[in-house]
């Protein structure tokens, strides 16, 4: 087995389907693995000759396994070249496979493997507290959990605070079952943000720097809670390894959910917190904008404002080495779709360059991606709470 | 577009027989199967999809001698026509290199044999291919039905209907006899790759 990987790619591009048809073509002799961010196992299928003889895809083997991958619409295939020895477990023909496949999507027979939907991440609605009386508080789900990062599990009762706001500690904890709570101590006393559910992460990127790291916000099980404690040292390693340009876009996307939870406290609280500059302002990205670009600030402030029925709210202040703009693997529920950033003259920015931030993205581990997305995910929520608390406000 | 397949020298060419539902695509397909077996492969593939069937097979023009030194094999496809069979068809209309359009002579179908022509036109185009370049030939089917007294539409009528703005070559057929089939195939072939020997610029 010469246990080369000679062909690489992305499902978005070459669907599956066409992968069995040029896999079949040149009647190569292989392992293709899937791998997809939503699940944790990489999906395998076993070629000979170009004609699939056996699969994986978690406990799923065969050709139940095959079916399955199909429904895999997004992540990145490697194929590796050489023989394999294993059981011949499928025997039908790989074009017979490809059209059956494809028939039981168009039935709905195979379940498509996507991102969580928003619905599904925001059960229940912030907006809406009165439904969420009846299905109880909203819970965010994150992504599939990445077990190989985890070192050790441990269980919370109900009530028993696992962090406490302002006091110094570096784990990152993920919510393997159960929920917890994120809680901002105010003068008005503790205030409920967001509940985490099952994929979520406690602490973030700040945990990996060097110096020491002050809990922003604290967490209580709701409910008994086992969370699993993951290998920090492991993701210290990979976030080293990454550019310089992407760590510090990290480091503010870490800023922006710090303050964006305090905006959401001071609202709350009929703070008035934020205020804009009142002359001079300019639009940098309008909100809904196409463009697909992205910056970071060398000097100056920049605003991000969200559009209400009763005028502009803005959300945060942007400051040097902030980054703003849009970013394919990020969507913090914030500009460029939702917000638009407003700055003043003197606003010096840097142009990101977003295909190597990409790429940098797509070279992580699945546990690395899950937590930016869940951070994402967290901003994106919480901007819907600063704006529901703005909106109650003025009413 | 086809595919070249360069460790066993093969051309692979696509086509796909399209229509309305029931109008006679998989007797088609099943009679070239059988009538033709010397050229065809061993297996044929036929999956069931609600109120139609998906059928696949490859097919070996023998006589038509190498390109190049290159074997042409044809993939011969149906494809289900309902909407909800997006994915099977998508796949079936990538890179095709040659349309059969079966029309269903009955009268009652009339309305079928028009909407399936429009919806192949939409469906090329979602592949980004137009109806006007694609290599066609249509096929009117079920003409041994007049025999059995059942109202049919003229030929002209049809062709009026399919083919005023096309004027692609066409065929009559009886799908289930076998009547028109193999006529239907050998000019959909020379269509084909005679459209593919000019884009290629192959000379043989």
């Amino acid at each position: 087995m010469s246990g080369k990987v000679v062909l690489t790619g992305g499902l978005k591009f070459t669907s599956l389907a066409d992968l069995f048809q040029i896999i079949g073509g040149n009647n190569s002799n292989g392992t293709l693995r899937i791998n997809s961010q939503y699940t944790p196992d990489p999906g395998i299928i076993y070629f000979l000759e170009g004609n699939p003889v056996n699969a994986s895809d978690g406990h799923l083997r065969g050709l139940d396994a095959i079916y399955a991958l199909f429904g895999r619409t997004e992540g990145n295939f490697e194929f590796i070249d050489g023989k394999v020895s294993v059981e011949h477990a499928i025997k039908k023909s790989r074009m017979e496979i490809v059209l059956d496949a494809l028939r039981m999507i168009d039935d709905g027979v195979i379940k498509k493997v996507e991102p969580p939907s928003t619905q599904e991440i925001l059960i229940g609605r912030p907006d809406k507290p009165e439904e969420n009386k009846k299905t109880g508080p909203s819970v965010i789900k994150g992504p599939a959990i990445d077990y190989l990062y985890i070192v050790d599990e441990e269980d919370f009762y109900d009530g028993k605070t696992i962090v406490k706001e302002g006091t110094y500690g570096k784990w990152i904890w993920i919510v393997l079952e159960g929920k917890v709570k994120i809680i901002k101590e105010t003068r008005g006393g503790p205030l409920s943000i967001l509940h985490l559910g099952e994929g979520c992460y406690i602490g973030t990127f700040s945990s990996l720097l060097f110096h020491d790291y002050e809990r922003s916000a604290s967490v209580k099980a709701v409910g008994d809670v086992r969370l699993g404690l993951l290998d920090t040292q492991r993701l210290a390693n990979e976030y080293y390894t990454l550019p310089i340009e992407f760590r510090g876009m990290l480091a503010s996307l870490d800023r922006r959910l710090k303050k964006i939870t305090d905006r959401a406290a001071d609202l709350a609280l009929k703070k008035a917190g934020l205020s804009l500059p009142g002359k001079g302002l300019e639009v940098v990205v309008q909100s809904g904008s196409k463009k697909e670009d992205a910056y970071a600030i060398a000097e100056g402030k920049a605003y991000v404002i969200r559009k209400t029925p009763k005028g502009h709210l803005p959300l945060l202040e942007l400051e040097k080495e902030d980054f703003f703009g849009f970013l394919p693997f990020m969507d913090m529920g914030q500009e460029p779709r939702s917000a638009s950033v407003v700055a003043q003259k003197d606003l010096n920015v840097r142009k990101l360059n977003t295909a190597e931030l990409q790429a940098a993205h797509s070279g992580l581990s699945m546990a690395f991606k899950g937590m930016i997305f869940n951070v994402c995910t967290c901003i994106s929520y919480t901007t819907k709470l600063a704006f529901f608390f703005s909106q109650k406000k003025r009413t | 577009m086809a595919i070249f397949n360069a460790k066993d020298r093969i051309i692979e060419c696509k086509l796909v027989y399209y229509g309305p539902g029931r109008g006679g695509k998989t007797t088609n397909l099943e009679y070239i199967f059988k009538a033709f077996n010397k050229n065809t492969s061993a297996e044929m593939v036929s999956i069931n999809t609600m109120g139609d069937r998906t059928l696949f097979f490859d097919f070996l023009p023998i006589g038509l001698g190498k390109i190049r030194g290159c074997e042409v094999k044809i993939q011969l496809y149906t494809v289900p026509g309902q909407t909800r069979y997006r994915s099977t068809r998508k796949m079936v209309l990538k890179g095709v290199d040659g349309v059969v359009f079966v029309a269903d002579s009955l009268e009652v179908r009339r309305k079928a044999n028009i909407l399936s022509l429009r919806d192949l036109a939409d469906n090329l185009k979602d592949e980004g291919k137009n109806i006007f370049q694609v290599p066609l030939v249509l096929q009117y089917n079920k003409r041994d039905l007049a025999e059995q007294g059942i109202p049919l539409l003229p030929v002209e009528i049809i062709d009026l209907d399919l083919n005023s703005k096309l004027k692609a070559p066409y065929f009559s057929a009886s799908a289930l006899k076998g009547q028109g089939v193999g006529a239907t195939l050998k000019h959909a072939l020379l269509v084909t790759l005679r459209q593919l020997q000019k884009e290629l610029q192959w000379t043989r």
